[in-house]
């Protein structure tokens, strides 16, 4: 039953030429390794404590992931097979982030990296993942403990020259990572969701993943009767019902539901893939190069004049002001606010924070916003959630944050929301009795759960722990159907900003502006047209499938596992009664590498693992054929024309697997470590000393 | 989809039951228990509350368990993984389709006729110490066996091996049991197997009771040992769960035999109630 049995269980497979006697001993005791998990457990027992390499791998267990789980067996066996003492840790969802990302905990991690907005995600992401700067923090930036001083330039060149350059700069980046290793991402999965064309329609594509996915669609068959439109969705992730803290990195990866609890300056359209205003009337980026302290290349600052629209409030009836914004930029650079002997940057959205400079309040409605970022990229940083500062400075209070504290070294409505960074910015609170405690990632505010205020065009409910969660349509925002007509308002602000748009020329940089009060811009808002959206906790794939068929929900809110697929009837597939929803996953299964531990700080040691994984037999036996095989984070349009070769051709061109269909040629993979230097005993143990 | 799951093991341990009691209890003990059912219960009162208090904790505790678990809790999967490695695939060696249909129809159906059973037979007999004996049983297994769940936090192996199982887990084939099960247990709580020891438990008071009836530890005892495997079998608990639940079941059978009918108030029962 074994599916994951390895060649070496079969003696013969073993290949006969260069019969060495370590080779025969090695292969001896690796004999004994898949079929029976009994004997490894032996003789670790047996272990003196002596020089076994030894690893942990921690990933979640099936009911969560299921394609994570059975990643992680595969390389557990491989990883046995070449003498290496595996300790598989299976921890649920939240337990097993909290070990990755707080505590860096596990050597080894297999999970699937959540990345947001559409299926063609821009490779900025990289920044939080893998920029030095974040190596030491807790939160989703930089789990991987890598800091490399060339990486660290490249990336900060992606993030701010444009064009060709900053191409360029994604390519060394992408070649980083397939050669030295910081993760291996192994596959992007198709994502499948099932919805009732009877009961919902509105989907451009096959996907549904960010809010304004959401605010397309509508309601059918049920209009007209009086009754309340209301969206019955199956979740397969318990975590929203418990937490809805935007902040709290254990709690959630990429989550749709925060997503329309809370809004931002911008939204990611889904058809182009680039952002638009959103809780901005509209905005405008200016770019300027700047010189590079070295006099080098041509490095960009981006500020942004954002123009909030004047209609827009929180769930709590208060309207949202330029001061919310330039609060949340303060919040998230810092949560304890200056409080704490070190900031404490939230745990998410790290690596879009970090490029503000600078935050200015110009009135009630208008603020600029400078930012260390190209015009290609700078406009990411309006997708973190904009949060209310009454509700937050009140909550902090709890927490003994005094609000005014950390802006005593600094002009009024400035701030620096780079920290870590500027020396200046560390000095320890002059009076000790309003020092706070503020772990990062994992004290209160960021990581408990709040009553979700935001602004989004759903507001919360109700919720019961691990059963549901009801969002309601909020009736004061300004994508809901009954809002009051804003377009007197519109009007009257497009003339006042024409002055301000003529001279504004648009030499250095794209200039972007949302076109308020052209014919299009009211039509091109996306309305809420549901009254409720219900997410049903369901517990498998299997069953969401089940009650999405028998027509008791609507449609599935999460990704389904691949394995449960075979479960749709092909009488529903051809009656129409239900559809499926198919799109390229911007998220990717992964193994991360914790390089801060023993051998996984070693360059070598890591290539020779990312051998030890078939991708092609995951795909295929995992996936069942819903995954492409990748060999680099991004899509292909970002991939070198020239070398390196990183484009998946059948085989992995960087790391290629020694076996085929998901069996390891043990002689071939243990000279993979034996090449680069490590040793084995006459027990075929991979020796930790290298 | 709870509350339909619910019916349809209500409706077909409800079938059972009636078949089961006139075939193991007779019809004379049962037309006794018409005549004193009220005086028996009222006498068991104390058991049947301590019980219910305790089902009561663990419904309450549904929720904040998990926080609980957080503050004192140990993570033990990878320790009970080390331990037996892949120890449980034995049973999988066996896996035919009418035997993962046998092992699932047991866990759920099997299992809670097995629970429901002993108590309505009890009930049948005049002294009453066996029923409060084997509901206080009941009680210890839950109130033991919660602690232990607060405490070790470990995934079953079809949540650690899933590849093993493909054929045979239950959820994947029956997706629908799983609404069940979940509002009485969560993923995290494998260790000691409750299935095991509840059904252990039956099986040992089945024994003590076999000169009543002769019938019924024969069916109780393969019960409770398809039961024990078929928590194994469907990936379900790890062996050491499953041998863990079986201390469970001794360990609560011996204290409510020492802690019931044997106190001051059964001394005081008697001599007030046999004058």
């Amino acid at each position: 039953m074994n599916r994951n049995a390895l060649s070496p269980s079969s003696p013969s497979s073993l290949p006969d030429e260069r019969v060495s006697r370590r080779s025969v001993l090695a292969a001896a005791a690796v004999a004994t390794v898949p079929t029976s998990g009994c004997a490894t457990r032996v003789r670790s027992v047996v272990d003196d404590g002596g020089p076994q390499l030894s690893l942990t791998l921690g990933t979640v267990p099936t009911d969560d992931d299921r394609g994570a789980i059975r990643i992680a067996r595969h390389l557990e066996s491989t990883l046995e097979a070449v003498g290496i003492d595996v300790t598989l840790d299976v921890r649920q969802s939240s337990e097993f982030l909290e070990a990755v990302l707080l505590d860096h905990e596990f050597d080894l991690f297999v999970g699937r990296y959540p990345v947001d907005g559409g299926p063609d995600p821009d490779p900025d992401f990289l920044y939080g993942a893998l920029h030095s700067q974040f190596a030491t923090e807790a939160g989703r930036q930089n789990p991987f403990g890598v800091t490399d001083m060339a990486l660290d330039e490249a990336l900060e060149t992606q993030r701010r020259a444009d064009g060709r350059e900053r191409r360029g700069a994604v390519e060394s980046v992408l070649a980083y990572v397939a050669e030295r290793k910081p993760f291996e991402p192994i596959c992007r999965p198709i994502e499948h969701r099932l919805a009732r064309p009877e009961a919902i329609d509105g989907w451009a594509d096959g996907w549904l993943g960010t809010e304004l996915d959401y605010l397309g669609l509508e309601s059918v068959g049920t209009a007209g009767d009086g009754s309340a439109d209301r969206l019955h969705a199956l979740l397969l992730d318990s975590r929203p019902s418990r937490n809805c803290n935007p902040l709290s990195v254990t709690m959630r990866d990429r989550d749709v539901i925060v997503d329309l609890l809370y809004d931002s300056l911008g939204a990611v359209e889904r058809e182009t893939g680039t952002i638009r205003p959103w809780l901005a009337d509209r905005w405008e980026w200016e770019s300027k190069p700047e010189p590079n302290h070295d006099g080098t290349g041509s490095p960009r600052r981006t500020t942004a004049t954002v123009t909030l629209r004047e209609d827009a409030h929180f769930h709590d009836g208060e309207p949202i002001t330029a001061a919310d914004v330039a609060f949340t930029y303060r919040f998230l650079a810092d949560t304890a606010l200056g409080n704490a002997p070190v900031p404490s940057p939230a745990p998410r959205y790290r690596g879009r924070v970090a490029a503000v400079d600078d935050v200015e309040v110009r009135s009630e409605t208008e603020l600029s916003i400078t930012v260390d970022a190209g015009s290609e990229v700078a406009n990411r940083i309006a997708t973190v959630p904009i949060l209310p500062e009454h509700v937050w400075i009140e909550r902090l209070a709890e927490y003994g944050v005094d609000p005014d504290r950390g802006l005593e070294d600094e002009a009024e409505n400035t701030l620096d929301t780079n920290p870590g960074l500027e020396p200046g910015y560390e000095s320890e609170p002059d009076d000790e009795k309003a020092a706070v405690s503020a772990p990062q990632g994992r004290w209160g505010p960021v990581a408990g759960d709040v009553e979700p205020i935001g602004s989004g065009p759903y507001r919360l409910a109700d919720r019961s722990e691990r059963d549901g969660i009801t969002l309601e349509r909020y009736e004061g925002h300004f994508a809901v159907p009954s809002f009051p007509d804003e377009s007197a308002d519109r009007d009257g602000n497009t003339t006042a900003t024409i002055d301000e748009d003529g001279p504004n020329d648009e030499t250095h940089g794209r200039t972007e502006s949302d076109g308020s009060g052209e014919d299009g811009a009211q039509s091109d808002t996306p309305t809420a047209s549901i009254d409720e959206l219900y997410f049903d906790i369901d517990p498998s794939s299997a069953s969401a499938i089940q009650r999405t068929v028998a027509g008791d929900a609507d449609l599935t809110a999460s990704m389904l596992e691949a394995d449960a697929l075979d479960r749709i009837p092909a009488a529903a597939d051809a009656d129409g009664s239900v559809r499926r929803l198919e799109a390229r996953s911007p998220t990717f299964y992964y193994l991360g590498f914790n390089t801060r531990r023993g051998p996984v700080g070693n360059v070598h040691f890591r290539r020779a693992v990312a051998h030890l994984i078939d991708k092609a037999w995951i795909v295929d036996d995992v996936f069942h054929g819903e995954a492409d095989p990748i060999v680099t984070p991004v899509g292909e349009e970002w991939l070198p024309d020239a070398e390196p070769d990183l484009t998946w051709d059948g085989t992995d061109p960087v790391a290629p697997f020694p076996g085929e269909e998901g069996e390891l040629d043990v002689e071939a993979a243990r000279a993979l470590f034996e090449d680069r230097g490590f040793q084995y005993d006459e027990d075929g143990r991979l020796l930790r000393r290298y | 989809m709870f509350t339909e799951m619910l019916l349809r093991v209500v409706v077909a341990v409800g079938c059972l039951l009636p078949l089961a009691l006139v075939a193991f209890v007779g019809r004379e003990r049962l037309a006794s228990l018409r005549r004193e059912w009220r005086q028996r219960l009222r006498e068991s009162a104390p058991a049947v509350a301590v019980l219910a208090v305790v089902l009561v904790v663990n419904r309450l505790l549904r929720s904040s368990a998990p926080r609980i678990s957080d503050e004192v809790g140990v993570h033990m999967t990878s320790t009970l993984y080390d331990l037996e490695g892949e120890f449980v695939f034995v049973f999988q060696s066996i896996e035919t389709p009418a035997l993962t249909a046998y092992f699932s129809v047991v866990y759920v159906y099997g299992y809670t006729f097995l629970l429901v059973f002993p108590i309505l037979a009890y009930v049948a007999l005049s002294d009453t110490v066996r029923l409060r004996r084997l509901l206080a049983a009941y009680a210890l297994n839950y109130a033991i066996g919660l602690a232990c769940y607060l405490v070790v936090i470990a995934l079953g192996p079809r949540n650690v091996m899933p590849e093993a199982f493909a054929e045979t887990m239950l959820y994947d084939s029956n997706p629908e049991y799983q609404h069940l099960t979940r509002q009485v247990n969560r993923y995290t709580n494998v260790f000691p197997s409750l299935h095991t020891s509840l059904s252990a438990t039956v099986a040992i008071f089945a024994y003590r009771t076999r000169s009543t009836y002769q019938a019924w530890f024969p069916v109780a005892g393969v019960l409770a040992v398809s039961v024990a495997i078929s928590t194994m079998y469907l990936g379900m608990h790890w062996a050491t769960d499953v041998v863990a639940g079986i201390v469970l079941a001794a360990v609560s059978v011996v204290l409510s035999v020492s802690l019931v009918g044997r106190g001051w108030a059964s001394t005081l029962r008697e001599r007030v109630g046999l004058e």
